[in-house]
């Protein structure tokens, strides 16, 4: 993991610049995905991120750390294109970024990535099954109707056995990670 | 209503995760995007960078000045060079911008002042010197030497594309007169994204340089002398790296090969014609590796349980691969597109194995001992496999081949007695479109 920026830093120069862009993309692109972007439209708000902050002035951040800066232009542009801003959304996203600090802040979420994945290892059945239906390679996110007939299941049966496999996966991360954090 | 919003919360964080995790939703790489976007503004942003900026946009005017002029007083040696156009990259709107080769005996003058790509074969440090003058844009640079001292650059190479500022990729094919020396100045360039320094034998503090290019994406150090353990902590510093090859250095050993699995985002690994073992090597933490070549490689059972599910291509050709392996390969590795297993020691039952890969479409089989002619049912039998090569089976006649081809499977059977090869030709003509249609449709899954 590669060191954080210190929040002094000068205005980075052309290379400065394209080091800065290779350390952060990886986290920004992942908060950007944490707060409701699909992949795509993640890729092209993470390209705005860097390029407005750029334009913005990364030296005017103030005290800012570098990662602040970048996350806050990303929740700017985030929230600025989707359409509906209810109050639940901007209190949805102001959650996520709480989460976000809390537990992927540090590591650009590579902990929290690995507990999920050590997590959906326990997983067997139905519930591995319906997940790789879920989100593995070519899934349709929205067409839970042809996935719960791949399981052979109603589509209020899958969506249940989904809400339990979250709320399993919920208690099963918060463990590995005060696990780690107690390490 | 906040425990609810709460819950959706996390909810969304688990998605965004299980994209990464289950369906290769991964992080994408912007960095060219931003430079580029960036470079449009002329790096307004930085009084220091506008500065250089201005020095850059003169030394450029001067340049191309100098272009012009010598274009009309040369012009009449133009008729000598080599342009090979037919390599144009489809992206490049710009109709002088295709990739031109430069063989000895042709006048540099005559390249166009906006050619983007220019390969050079068998020319000294004079010739890429005029060139850097005549093509003050070039973006990729190809210097090939084939092992001939007095035809190769030498390190003033790197002094030479330093000054081409919009450089994004270079690549030194057996330069054997170059040391390293003077590497650093590479550091000037922002956008240099691919870097080749092949079948050459560098200095140690040479290495120390890769981790200071900041868009360096792809490495290739192919056959290169001097990459030991203390090269390879220097590699393992350069975080952003996708492509690696480092084939054929044998000063590795199992330590320095370990310290491959800290460049996270590594797509692409060759590492064949390696002595040491993989064992140490944490391969299953390069999450994102979807190509990787071992082939003749120090192999056990231990590496192929690490192999990392990403993997879509993967050479074990020359291993010690067997049918336990092959059944392992099968449940870690669902992804696979494209496999090399030739010369290894799989049989049948392995080939029934990987049979079951969902979306096999290439095989490699050849000059495997243990297989039998019983494995073609199998292989006839499998929907998804397009290209088959079964070369060096003493045993495969031409009605196996006919077989094959006319499911549409389409064989390389070299090596496999001189009667077959010759009349396999004809078999591929006659069986075109059965070939073109399985391929296509394996396209469209």
């Amino acid at each position: 993991m590669s060191d954080p920026a210190p929040d002094n830093r000068p205005v980075p120069s052309a290379c400065g610049l394209a080091e800065l862009v290779d350390r952060h993309q990886t986290g920004v692109w992942r908060y950007l995905r944490a707060l409701g972007a699909g992949p795509q439209l993640a890729e092209e708000l993470l390209q705005d991120t860097f390029v407005v902050a750029w334009r913005r002035g990364l030296a005017d951040r103030g005290e800012l750390p570098v990662e602040t800066f970048l996350r806050r232009t990303a929740k700017h542009l985030f929230l600025r294109q989707s359409r509906a801003q209810g109050r639940r959304t901007a209190l949805l996203v102001e959650l996520v970024d709480r989460l976000w600090q809390r537990d992927c802040e540090s590591d650009q979420g590579e902990a929290w990535l690995n507990a999920l994945r050590e997590c959906t290892q326990q997983l067997e059945g139905r519930a591995r099954a319906a997940l790789r239906i879920c989100y593995g390679p070519g899934a349709q996110r929205g067409d839970r109707g042809r996935a719960a007939a791949a399981l052979g299941m109603k589509p209020n049966g899958l969506k249940t056995l989904l809400q339990r496999v979250r709320a399993l996966l919920r208690t099963c991360i918060e463990r590995r990670l005060e696990v780690d954090d107690e390490r | 209503m906040n425990d609810d919003v709460e819950q959706q919360a996390f909810w969304q964080q688990v998605e965004w995760a299980l994209g990464e995790i289950e369906g290769g939703d991964l992080p994408p790489d912007v960095t060219s995007r931003v430079m580029a976007a960036v470079q449009g503004d002329g790096f307004a942003a930085s009084p220091i960078v506008s500065r250089s900026r201005w020095l850059t946009g003169a030394a450029m005017v001067v340049l191309c000045a100098g272009a012009v002029v010598g274009v009309r007083v040369l012009s009449r040696a133009s008729a000598d060079a080599v342009h090979h156009e037919g390599l144009q990259d489809p992206g490049t709107p710009d109709q002088h911008a295709g990739a031109h080769v430069l063989e000895p005996g042709t006048d540099v003058a005559s390249l166009p002042s906006d050619a983007r790509e220019v390969t050079v074969v068998h020319q000294g440090d004079d010739v890429l010197q005029q060139l850097a003058r005549q093509c003050p844009r070039l973006e990729r640079l190809t210097v090939v030497s084939l092992g001939d001292v007095s035809s190769s650059p030498t390190d003033r190479v790197f002094e030479i594309a330093a000054s081409l500022t919009g450089l994004r990729q270079l690549h030194l094919i057996k330069p054997i007169a170059i040391t390293g020396n003077g590497i650093e100045r590479l550091r000037d360039l922002p956008m240099l994204e691919s870097l080749a320094l092949a079948s050459t034998t560098l200095t140690p503090q040479s290495f120390e340089a890769f981790p200071r290019l900041p868009s360096l994406r792809v490495l290739d150090l192919s056959y290169t002398g001097g990459l030991d353990d203390d090269a390879m902590r220097a590699v393992a510093r350069c975080p952003g790296l996708r492509q690696l090859s480092i084939p054929g250095c044998k000063d590795i050993t199992a330590e320095g090969l370990a310290l491959v699995a800290h460049l996270t985002g590594l797509e692409t690994l060759e590492a064949r014609q390696l002595k040491c073992s993989f064992d140490a090597l944490r391969i299953d933490r390069l999450t994102r590796l979807e190509v990787l070549d071992s082939a003749d490689a120090a192999f056990s059972a231990v590496f192929v349980d690490r192999l990392p599910p990403s993997l879509t291509e993967l050479t074990l050709s020359g291993t010690a691969l067997d049918d336990d392996g092959c059944r392992v390969l099968r449940e870690r590795l669902p992804r696979l597109r494209s496999l090399r297993v030739g010369s290894t020691g799989i049989g049948d039952r392995g080939i029934a194995e990987l049979s079951a890969l969902p979306d096999l479409g290439e095989l490699d089989l050849g000059r495997c001992p243990n297989l039998t002619a019983a494995c073609l049912d199998e292989l006839a039998h499998s929907d998804r496999i397009c290209r088959l090569g079964l070369g060096g089976l003493s045993w495969l006649r031409l009605a196996d081949v006919q077989r094959l081809m006319a499911r549409g499977i389409d064989v390389d059977a070299s090596g496999s007695g001189a009667r077959v090869e010759a009349e396999i030709a004809p078999l591929r003509g006659r069986y075109r479109s059965a070939i073109a249609a399985r391929a296509t449709r394996n396209e469209q899954r």
